[in-house]
């Protein structure tokens, strides 16, 4: 299999972002066109709170790909060429796909996935979607890490570990997005500024069709809450009752990222690294 | 974690390699590579040459991600039948196995990757159709060899090594156990038994080459047992050694005695370790000092 020859050849789209940075609402307002499918967060109804739903197939991959990678072609890459390996996983990934738009959204030629773990696949995400529309939705390194201490992920505790992962998700698309042909990038901020507006214009980047239903269909979207985990709701700025040693604590790790993406304003205290 | 079923021998027809598959599972150091070489004699086979790790290092943890331990992601998100996802994970397998396949010639794909021995249930998952082959070899030859030379691990670890992958593997579904020394001292016999065990070819000529890849049968077999951590091997796992009928008590006493020591040494540090650490935790935690915590 081609990418040209795939069901959802020049028909997928990643959402690429860190944990809290409004990737699931994203999605979301993407889901409201008719022709995107997915796995979409309203489907859960197995919690109390509308969450994303995450297959994680790259991440899962992962370890085939570093199988597949090694030095002198040994293991899995003893005979089987590059394209044929890319090929198989492609087609295991569209399997997977369609049987995704079959249980969400019946019929719907596009396929859009999101799993938080994708920003460390990015090779592998070109190498098997070469053809695919990337998303990457920023947010204000502070509101997430604020959000991700609210939200009950057990593994961050504290303040340093949610600002690391946060720089780390920036650096490795920033690094990464060469390799992506069709990519984007979209502050959380003006996403929530302008939510008909900013989806409307990913939809015309994408070449769908947009008619006053699929813009109606985005106003209701952007109403519904999704994936609050214990936020009242989106926003920008609720750093500002942060914890002074955390708050601290974030500028000394995220300091040099936030200002190199315009969120300073030149009066806080950055240490640089 | 994986669906709780395999995949439905049905769905698995659509598999270009429905019933052409067969997996080795020993462990490492067990003399496998030389019965892997004698089999590359028959010309119904392709027998990949290297070890695929293609479960111990990418369909495992694809499996695994079905559903993910503890936040309950995973694919069965966007693919609710277990099944769909096994077949389209099946597919994925297949891909290397039918390039060897395709390369090597052969009606039937021969692997061998040492780590597989402890993961028949996913090779299960995935291959309900495959034979799977147990091959053993003395625990004590094995565990010695683990246990010196360049690559050398500690004696308990070696034999341990071999205890649990025998424990593991006779808990699980195989289709066949195969002796190495049986393949040393008749490897002409053992070589058709096996072959008519897996329902291939077994041409005269075939069988003679494959033969003389055994030709030190006798010199290998004759190799005493001798160090510690066959001992152990013989200490710990008395009941292994009798499932595969091999014979008991061959160690001397002295390696008896080592193993013993090795065995209680092991057993006290850990336990000073263990001690150490909770003394830790108690200060840390009297005088709040994080930083005291190991």
């Amino acid at each position: 299999m081609t990418p040209q020859s795939s069901v959802f050849a020049d028909r997928t789209i990643f959402v690429l972002g860190n944990r809290r940075s409004g990737t699931t609402w994203l999605a979301e307002l993407l889901f409201a066109h008719p022709e995107i499918g997915g796995a979409s967060a309203r489907v859960r109804s197995d919690l109390d709170d509308v969450i994303p739903s995450e297959p994680l197939i790259f991440g899962a991959a992962a370890k085939l790909w570093s199988n597949y990678s090694r030095p002198g072609r040994d293991g899995i890459a003893a005979y089987l060429q590059p394209e044929d390996f890319i090929a198989a996983f492609r087609a295991f990934s569209d399997r997977l796909f369609e049987a995704g738009n079959k249980r969400y959204s019946a019929g719907a030629p596009w396929y859009l996935e999101k799993s938080p773990d994708n920003v460390e696949r990015l090779s592998i995400l070109a190498a098997t979607y070469p053809d695919a529309w990337n998303v990457h939705i920023v947010r204000d390194g502070r509101d997430v890490v604020r959000s991700m201490m609210r939200a009950p992920f057990d593994e961050v505790t504290t303040a340093a570990y949610a600002a690391s992962e946060w720089v780390r998700t920036i650096r490795w698309v920033r690094k990464g997005s060469w390799r992506l042909p069709r990519f984007r990038e979209l502050r959380y901020e003006e996403l929530l500024r302008d939510p008909v507006g900013q989806t409307v214009a990913l939809f015309e980047w994408l070449g769908l069709d947009v008619t006053d239903e699929v813009v109606e269909r985005v106003r209701t979207a952007t109403d519904r809450p999704v994936a609050k985990m214990g936020s009242t709701g989106p926003a920008t700025g609720r750093w500002r009752d942060m914890d002074p040693d955390d708050l601290a604590v974030v500028y000394e790790i995220a300091g040099e990222v936030l200002a190199e993406l315009g969120y300073l304003d030149g009066s806080e205290p950055v240490f640089p690294r | 974690m994986r669906p709780p079923e395999p995949l439905d021998i049905e769905l698995a027809k659509e598999s270009s390699l429905f019933g052409k598959v067969i997996f080795v599972l020993a462990t490492v150091g067990s003399g496998v590579d030389v019965l892997m070489r004698a089999l590359s004699e028959f010309p119904q086979l392709a027998v990949f040459p290297t070890q695929t790790d293609l479960f111990s290092s990418g369909m495992q943890r694809i499996l695994d991600h079905w559903v993910q331990d503890g936040t309950n992601q995973g694919m069965h998100h966007v693919c609710s039948d277990a099944q769909e996802f096994l077949i389209a994970a099946r597919l994925l397998a297949d891909a290397p196995l039918e390039a060897a396949r395709t390369t090597l010639g052969g009606d039937l794909v021969v692997e061998y990757t040492p780590d597989h021995i402890k993961m028949v249930d996913d090779i299960r998952a995935l291959y309900p159709d495959a034979r799977i082959v147990h091959v053993v070899s003395d625990g004590r030859h094995v565990a010695d060899r683990l246990a010196y030379g360049r690559d050398a691990i500690p004696a308990r670890y070696a034999a341990r090594r071999w205890v649990d992958d025998q424990r593991s593997v006779m808990a699980a579904a195989v289709d066949g156990t195969v002796k190495l020394e049986a393949l040393w001292t008749d490897p002409v016999g053992a070589l058709k038994a096996l072959a008519g065990g897996l329902d291939i070819d077994a041409p005269g000529s075939a069988l003679a080459s494959a033969a003389s890849h055994f030709s030190s049968g006798s010199q290998l077999l004759a190799t005493p047992v001798t160090g510690r951590a066959a001992a152990i091997v013989e200490i710990v796992a008395p009941d292994v050694l009798a499932h595969f009928d091999y014979e008991l008590d061959k160690s001397a006493r002295s390696a008896r005695l080592a193993a013993w020591a090795e065995i209680t040494g092991a057993g006290t540090v850990v336990a000073a370790g263990n001690a150490r650490r909770r003394v830790q935790e108690r200060l840390a935690e009297r005088f709040g000092r994080d930083e005291w915590r190991p």
